[in-house]
């Protein structure tokens, strides 16, 4: 550790933020995220982009979009030549927000063992930003367990321009915080908020979950308001990175893919997304092990690249047909009650009952997702 | 969106794992891991007082 004129700086100055340069968009490729409902959206299926989701409660329909976008902050701006950004619509303005009501179209979850890092100390949230609506607009830090948050804010002057956007956080003190493999440390930003979750009391700790303040703006109520971001980092200290000091968290994209692994897998080639009948590119192939109908084939592990954050939900998808079946490509029939057995943070095994007419030896492939998002 | 519960081979239940019927037609079998978020969202389901799909015979 070093200090320049009192200011803390960290001996390694890294970005501790994960696929910020929003490389990688694993679980749907990039294709337009559409949501239109007045459920509560809070599981790990509201991933867009990798590590970056959305939430939403209340009981008005919340109709929006988040796309991949190719529109980025210049290298002239950023110092950095990027290929993504995301894109957030809100398709449908949303005036007067009951009480319960939030949208929060970027959050990003810090996982605790990552966390134990920054714990009780500055950090400054950094990105590159550009929104459609100027005015005032939140930034909203919580613990894990949502009982913990800190709310500040950013301003954006001027309309559908690229700017840079930094905010400090002092450390929390108070509360519970997750070390483990769980959230611990969730960055919401761009949310807007009915009075339940809106604070008067802005940049300062305080317990319970609030994810906007009052005195910010509502872009939100403007339908077809878009709030886009780029190169997102979180540093230790107060410095941040700067308008031209993005860096991966990962040295190199591959390293950047897997951090990312450790919260999702899939077998499908990266640019596919996971679908059923996508082709057997990448497959996960083996051979059957039981005779025909004769009871279960259970595939050999499947070594996952890196060891997931949890046990994985696993999702089977045929790649020469419409179903979740494995496929005989001997026989070019398809297998019944195709599951998982057994699937740790390492290894994944499928099983099914082989079809009629296949014998063991017989080569069988599967498309496979592992989904161990927060 | 529906849950149903899953038998291993010799035809009991398996407290290991349950599936969600998404609603693109695909199924994801979900361990029974507390830090697994999909699993606790099967709890929150549970609590709230529904009952998952007993298991195909």
């Amino acid at each position: 550790m070093s200090k320049i004129q009192g200011v803390h700086i960290p001996a390694d100055n890294k970005n501790l933020a994960i696929n910020g340069n929003f490389d990688f968009w694993q679980r749907f490729e990039g294709n337009t995220t559409t949501v239109n409902t007045a459920t509560s959206l809070n599981s790990s299926n509201n991933y867009f982009a990798d590590q970056f989701s959305f939430a939403t409660a209340g009981g008005t329909v919340k109709n929006f979009s988040v796309v991949r976008s190719t529109s980025v902050p210049t290298i002239a701006q950023s110092g950095m030549e990027s290929t993504y950004s995301a894109l957030f619509t809100m398709i449908t303005g949303i005036a007067s927000p009951v009480a319960a009501d939030y949208v929060i179209p970027y959050l990003y979850k810090m996982e605790g063992l990552d966390f134990q890092r920054i714990y009780q100390k500055t950090v400054a949230i950094g990105f590159w930003c550009l929104a459609s609506v100027p005015g005032t607009y939140n930034v909203a830090i919580t613990n894990g367990a949502f009982t913990r948050s800190y709310n500040t804010s950013f301003v954006i002057a001027s309309a559908s321009t690229w700017q840079f956007v930094t905010v400090t956080v002092p450390g929390d003190t108070g509360g519970t915080w997750n070390f483990d493999n769980t959230q611990a440390f969730v960055v919401c930003i761009g949310a807007y908020a009915g009075t339940t979750g809106t604070t008067s009391t802005p940049n300062t700790w305080q317990t319970g979950v609030f994810y906007a303040a009052t005195g910010g703006t509502n872009w939100q109520a403007t339908s077809g308001a878009t709030l886009q971001i780029a190169q997102f980092s979180i540093m230790e200290g107060a410095l941040g990175a700067g308008p031209k000091g993005f860096q991966r968290q990962g040295k190199g994209l591959q390293q950047e893919l897997a951090l990312c692994q450790r919260y999702y897998f899939k077998t499908f080639l990266a640019g596919t997304a996971p679908a059923q009948n996508a082709g057997n590119n990448n497959i996960f192939t083996f051979p059957q092990t039981v005779a025909a109908s004769t009871g279960l084939s259970t595939s050999p592990s499947l070594c996952l690249p890196v060891t997931m954050r949890v046990q994985p939900t696993c999702t089977s998808y045929n790649p020469l047909a419409a179903n979740a079946q494995i496929r005989n490509t001997s026989t070019s029939t398809d297998f019944s009650t195709t599951g998982f057995v057994e699937s740790n943070t390492n290894y994944i095994s499928v099983t099914g009952t082989s079809p009629a007419g296949s014998s063991a030896g017989n080569s069988c492939v599967i498309h496979i997702t592992a989904e161990a998002g927060m | 969106m529906n849950y149903q519960q899953v038998n291993d081979q010799n035809s009991v239940l398996r407290t290991n794992m349950i599936t969600r019927l998404n609603d693109d037609g695909t199924v994801s079998w979900i361990p029974n891991d507390p830090a697994n978020s999909d699993w606790v969202a099967y709890q929150a389901w549970l609590a709230a007082g529904n009952t998952p799909e007993a298991p195909t015979e």
